[in-house]
């Protein structure tokens, strides 16, 4: 439990805050506990003070704050810090046992779960978002369509201008401008990364010969071309500001800038720009979703946008501090339910049912230090 | 022979005179020493005869003719009258930087000369002239500054001389030097003319006496600004000065 | 034997067991610093040797860790930057300390100061958010198409890369090389000065034969640690560098410095090898900078010229005996070799003309100084006003899109941060001083250096090391972690201030208490520290704003964007859409405010001490 009420999201409750840190060691005693039970409102008579702090994904961000600071005004005594620095970092950080709960795109690898000094951690999809081929081309306000081999060409390096009639043959864009093509890629590991380079590995054969992987990473592979910028807003803001750039961003953050995006041919041959809509079919194309089988990476469909993903964010199965406990789960409870609803003004789809469920039953198992489930 | 003429020369420095209505003749190939006691406006008159006084926001009102040239007239650059008229200070201040060489013709290669011939002449001619070419000769590229202190006034006095200025000012040069080195310079100093006219603060009157062949004695007036009550041939004014005010300081000093 | 001469016998000796502890403290803290970066680097050490530092591959994904490429990123930006910084710094220092008209002198080293203590964040949002488009469109292209320097300039024009770092570095140390240039430059004494001109010499031949081969140690001092500096910047270069480690071939293309890999890879890094090596690429900037850093503190401590023996007191200078030479034998007339006088002459027209490009070239310097100044100050103005209200002051942060909202958790977290810091810093700082101020011989020697090394140690380095004692072990993030940080960047710089404050009050000062038959303690407390106390106070609060604008070592041990405000200018700036990036502005804007205010507070203090003295 932080001692100290820096980093506190909503300043105005610092006081409150400073009063929980002495007294939530009176965590609920007695009585018949609402709040043990996952799927109904925190009670907010009964609920304890906390502070959860939490690190991870960039591109969740947007969604995050929002909900965050929804469940902060509903529920004043739980105050949550995030910190989105990247995915990777946040899951290095629950490994390191520096945060109480960690979002990331990519799902731990069971190598990873091992290093972590905890125990056992929790997997928990908490919303469905895509990832936008944006770019800045004064002009031209749309109808660019791409596939695997000509993004993957503009990403090597092999495309350099505009103009270049390969762009032109795919996209059916004629008046393109002989401008230079800046290709941005992410300077930090990102879950939008590992999306592009699983994609561009499974669409364009020339691609894995290039960066010498036959998986995806989240490290971009080839960072001697173009330009590297740390996290999407890095890499939005310089798409913004510089004309000829290509790069790719959370849709969420696409939207808030107000990019034009490229439209992706996906599995079924299709070219799909990036929408609620086309985010939310790939995320019905998942079946069997868990934390080791969680790509939807160019599924099919004629409505299907071939780059999304599912966010997931990660907590230890065991909670030392069952006040605290209690407040993450519910919590997390609430940014896969009611939470939900906020997502798509900001650019991400809802969770679908089944997922959703999933990310129930997955909070079920959280337990207390003991070993007993902390939620009935 | 006239080689500096100053007519009616005061100098001040912000609201504050420090020397007044000095009108005063220094003759060729002669040395001129400037007497009399601290905070008179010597220096003062000397640094306005080669326009030293600017860099420190000095005035200078009346007119200095080098021959019949007005110094500070139009169109007259005061790097070009320095380099007629010489300077050596109280303190040996060679350039620490450099060599002996390089010390003693860096008035030279400040002129733009830069044959390396006519420069090792010119080094060898002025340090001959300064009595230092034997002490030097053989170490003339070891920095200046390990040189003994009259050594590095005489290196100064040599700088000077290599630019082969018209009038040398010496402003209290052997005030930081011991006896022997003193003696040294002095005796350097009135084998300077009669090539080039000098011009010498001194504090000493016995100097003065030894190396002079003018005098000018400045004194504080009532105001307490500094004023030239008398100059001439150094004989006739110690022997029987026209000024009651000169008797009285020669005869606190010399009586 | 008379009974009041024998000793009282002494209570216990607080003063100096509290200024023994202060020293220890920060003994230790150093040695913490170096054993902590060396114990956690030792895993790529072993991995991957001495190879790490000229293997050029950086790939988490595949463990191949090497700093080579990063080593050389560094060392041509910050070289390209030494090329900007030190001729238009050189040239801004003569300017003030030989050329400049007295009136402006003054004017122009209190904007040099204030170009001091703008924040490395907030040069390096103006950089990105207003110099790299105007790069990438205007300047880049036009260096591109140049003759002559189509080679240099080579590619594609991004806006951020090695020129927009090297300017940037460039910006950020300017003020360091013309601070310390022109205190090499005003202790020339001006004898020397003199005897140039005596000689007929122009201004600007005044300075070039007199003035700045004396200076010429102190110059290549303030140099060096204006290297020092350069190398250690992170966060802003991280911002406009680009982030591709490669060998540079144009400078318009994107790099990566030891630095900008830093503030990108140490988050992220894996436990382990993976952070091991990020640790390593602070190893390695750790040593170059202390080894720069050492070298500049040598060169300026070295007052003279090299060969010049030290200034002794020696008012009458005696002829030494070996070296009396025969006084009568030179000849007595001047055989004319050449018309030197007729050759002055002649130069003369080109001369002046010469000292007069040289005079305008260094009022040119002052103005390409000044001029990032005047437009970082306009454009956070401007772009930052609109956004301050007292609801953005006093207001918690909202999520985009809900209107309202502020910076006040930002304030209130970076107040206590900085507070934190002080508390832990100032008490050490001041005793550390006080033992120096009374100490001389080894281990004050030891203790100055090392607080001369650390002030140069990269702020970076400090962050990891925060995070590896206190974030890491203790499993949060936490304002004590960052004001901890902040107090060890804030030490040395207290320390050296502190010392010079007390060194400032007259030594027979404390040799006149201790007549009156006071203890050492007393004397120190009650006589020279009131003494010195505006002083004091003046270090301490400089000391205090500069930990304002530090960003590198909160970044690894502050839990949230939210909770300072260096960090939320680093987390809002790059947004892409308006309202986030006037947020940015606006914080830049307060935070100016602040590290100004604590600026001017400082020499308001010390013009009150100067004028009661007078």
């Amino acid at each position: 439990m932080r001692r100290t009420a820096s980093g506190v999201l909503m300043a105005v409750l610092a006081g409150a805050t400073l009063a929980g840190c002495s007294s939530q060691a009176k965590a609920p005693t007695a009585a018949p506990q609402v709040t043990d039970r996952l799927g109904v409102a925190y009670d907010t008579a009964t609920a304890s003070v906390a502070t959860l702090n939490g690190a991870g994904a960039n591109s969740i961000d947007p969604f995050f704050e929002k909900v965050f600071y929804d469940y902060h005004s509903a529920n004043s005594k739980t105050t949550v810090n995030y910190s989105p620095a990247g995915s990777s970092v946040g899951a290095k950080d629950i490994e390191q046992g520096t945060v109480d709960f960690a979002d990331s795109e990519i799902p731990l690898a069971s190598t990873d779960l091992a290093a972590a000094t905890g125990g056992a951690i929790l997997q928990i999809p908490v919303d469905l978002g895509g990832v936008a081929i944006s770019y800045n081309l004064p002009g031209v306000s749309g109808g660019l369509k791409l596939d695997g081999p000509i993004l993957a060409a503009i990403f090597d390096g092999a495309i350099t201008k505009w103009n270049d009639p390969r762009i032109a043959a795919v996209s059916g864009a004629t008046s393109l401008p002989d401008i230079p093509v800046v290709p941005v890629h992410r300077a930090d590991s990102s879950g939008p990364g590992w999306d592009l380079d699983s994609y561009l590995l499974k669409t364009a054969p020339a691609w894995g010969a290039k960066t010498g992987a036959s998986n995806p990473s989240k490290t971009w592979p080839l960072t001697n071309v173009g330009l590297g910028e740390q996290l999407n807003t890095g890499v939005a803001n310089y798409v913004h500001q510089t004309a000829g750039a290509i790069g790719y961003v959370e849709y969420g953050y696409a939207l808030q800038a107000g990019f034009t995006n490229s439209a992706l041919k996906n599995q079924s041959g299709a070219f799909v720009s990036p929408s609620l809509a086309s985010i939310a079919a790939a995320g019905t194309q998942a079946s069997g979703l868990s934390a080791t089988n969680f790509s939807i990476i160019d599924e099919p469909g004629a409505g299907t946008y071939p780059l999304a993903n599912f966010s997931w964010t990660l907590v230890y199965q065991k909670q030392a501090d069952r006040a605290k406990g209690l407040a993450l789960g519910k919590l997390i409870d609430y940014v896969t339910t009611t939470g939900q609803r906020q997502a798509g003004p900001l650019g991400y789809a809802p969770l679908p049912a089944a997922v959703a469920s999933l990310a129930a039953s997955t909070l079920q198992q959280l337990q207390t230090a003991t070993g007993a489930p902390l939620f009935q | 022979m006239t080689a500096v003429t100053l007519d009616d020369v005061s100098v001040t420095f912000g609201a504050h005179h420090a020397v007044r209505h000095v009108t005063l003749r220094l003759q060729r190939s002669r040395v001129t020493a400037l007497i009399g006691p601290s905070g008179c406006g010597k220096t003062t008159v000397l640094r306005a005869i080669n326009r030293m006084h600017e860099q420190s926001g000095a005035i200078v009102t009346g007119t200095v003719r080098l021959g019949d040239v007005d110094i500070y007239g139009p169109g007259i650059a005061a790097e070009h009258v320095r380099s007629r008229i010489g300077m050596v200070f109280q303190r040996p201040n060679p350039f620490p930087s450099m060599s002996i060489f390089d010390n003693t013709v860096a008035g030279l290669r400040l002129a733009g000369i830069r044959n390396k011939r006519l420069l090792r002449e010119a080094a060898e001619q002025a340090l001959h002239h300064a009595a230092l070419w034997d002490v030097v000769k053989d170490r003339l590229d070891q920095p200046a500054i390990r040189l003994s202190g009259g050594q590095q006034q005489r290196l100064c006095i040599a700088r000077a001389l290599a630019v082969q200025p018209e009038v040398l000012l010496m402003d209290e040069p052997c005030s930081a030097l011991d006896p022997i080195a003193t003696a040294k310079v002095e005796d350097l100093i009135s084998r300077l003319v009669p090539d080039v006219t000098v011009v010498l603060v001194t504090h000493n009157m016995f100097q003065a006496t030894r190396v002079s062949h003018d005098v000018a004695v400045f004194l504080l007036d009532e105001d307490r600004v500094g004023e030239l009550v008398e100059a001439g041939p150094i004989e006739k004014v110690f022997s029987s000065p026209a000024d009651p005010r000169t008797r009285d300081y020669l005869s606190g000093h010399i009586g | 034997m008379t009974g009041w001469l024998v000793r009282p016998r002494r209570p216990v000796r607080a003063y100096s067991v509290l200024c023994w502890t202060a020293v220890g403290l920060f003994a230790a803290v150093l040695a913490a610093v170096a054993v902590t970066i060396g114990a956690e680097s030792a895993r790529a050490w072993a991995h991957a040797g001495l190879g790490f530092l000229w293997s050029g591959t950086w790939n988490p994904a595949r463990d191949h860790y090497g700093g080579g490429l990063l080593v050389v990123g560094t060392v041509v930006t910050t070289g390209c930057a030494m090329l900007l910084a030190v001729p238009i710094g050189l040239g801004i220092a003569v300017y003030l300390a030989e050329l400049s008209p007295r009136w402006l002198s003054a004017p122009v080293s209190a904007a040099i100061d204030l170009l001091a203590a703008v924040p490395s964040i907030v040069v390096g949002l103006w950089a990105l958010l207003v110099v790299s488009p105007f790069f990438a469109r205007d300047v880049e292209p036009t260096l591109a198409r140049t003759p002559g320097l189509r080679s240099v300039f080579a590619g594609p024009a991004y806006g951020p890369g090695i020129l927009l770092a090297a300017v940037v570095l460039t910006i950020m140390v300017l003020p360091t090389v013309v601070a310390l240039s022109r205190n090499a430059l005003q202790a020339v004494s001006g004898a020397e000065r003199e005897a140039a001109r005596a000689l007929g010499a122009t201004p600007w031949q005044v300075v070039r034969t007199a003035v700045l081969p004396a200076a010429r140690p102190g110059i290549a001092g303030a140099v060096t640690l204006a290297v020092g500096r350069a190398l250690g910047e992170s966060i802003a270069v991280a911002m406009v560098i680009g982030n591709r480690p490669g060998l540079p071939r144009s400078l318009l293309q994107p790099g990566a410095t030891l630095g900008s890999a830093i503030v990108n890879q140490f988050g992220e890094a894996s436990p382990g090898l993976g952070e091991s090596s990020v640790v390593a690429l602070a190893a390695v900037l750790l040593a170059l900078t202390v080894a720069v850093n050492a070298a500049g503190i040598g060169l300026l401590g070295r007052g003279g010229p090299p060969g010049r023996p030290a200034p002794g007191p020696p008012r009458r200078l005696a002829e030494s005996p070996g070296a009396v030479g025969p006084a009568g034998a030179g000849p007595t007339g001047l055989v004319l070799l050449a018309d030197p006088i007729d050759a002055a002459t002649r130069s003369l027209p080109r001369r002046r003309w010469a000292s007069r490009v040289m005079y305008n070239l260094c009022a040119a310097c002052v103005i390409a100084g000044a001029a990032p100044l005047v437009a970082l100050l306009y454009y956070t103005i401007a772009r930052g006003h609109g956004a301050l209200s007292l609801g953005f002051l006093t207001q918690a942060p909202r999520p985009a899109g809900i209107p309202g909202g502020g910076i006040a958790t930002a304030i209130s977290g970076s107040a206590k941060i900085v507070g934190l810091g002080l508390v832990m810093a100032v008490p050490v700082g001041l005793l550390s001083a006080l033992f120096l101020y009374d100490r001389r011989g080894k281990a004050a020697g030891t203790i100055r250096f090392g607080a001369d090394v650390l002030t140069g140690v990269p702020s970076i380095v400090l962050g990891i090391f925060a995070y590896g004692v206190l974030v890491r072990p203790f499993h949060h993030s936490s304002t004590v972690a960052a004001g901890f940080a902040l107090a060890v960047l804030m030490v040395p710089i207290m320390i050296g201030g502190n010392e010079e404050a007390l060194r400032a009050v007259p030594e027979d000062l404390f040799e006149a208490g201790l007549a009156l038959g006071a203890r050492r303690a007393r004397v120190a407390g009650r006589i020279v520290v009131r003494e010195a106390l505006a002083r004091l106070v003046t270090a301490n609060l400089l000391a205090a704003s500069r930990g304002v604008g530090e960003t590198a070592p909160l970044l690894f041990t502050v839990a949230a964007p939210s909770a300072a405000l260096t960090l939320l200018i680093f987390d809002r700036g790059p947004q892409a859409f308006a309202s986030a990036q006037q947020t940015a502005w606006a914080c830049a804007l307060v935070l100016l405010a602040a590290v100004l205010a604590l600026g001017a507070t400082a020499r308001a203090v010390a013009w009150r001490l100067t004028r009661h003295q007078r």
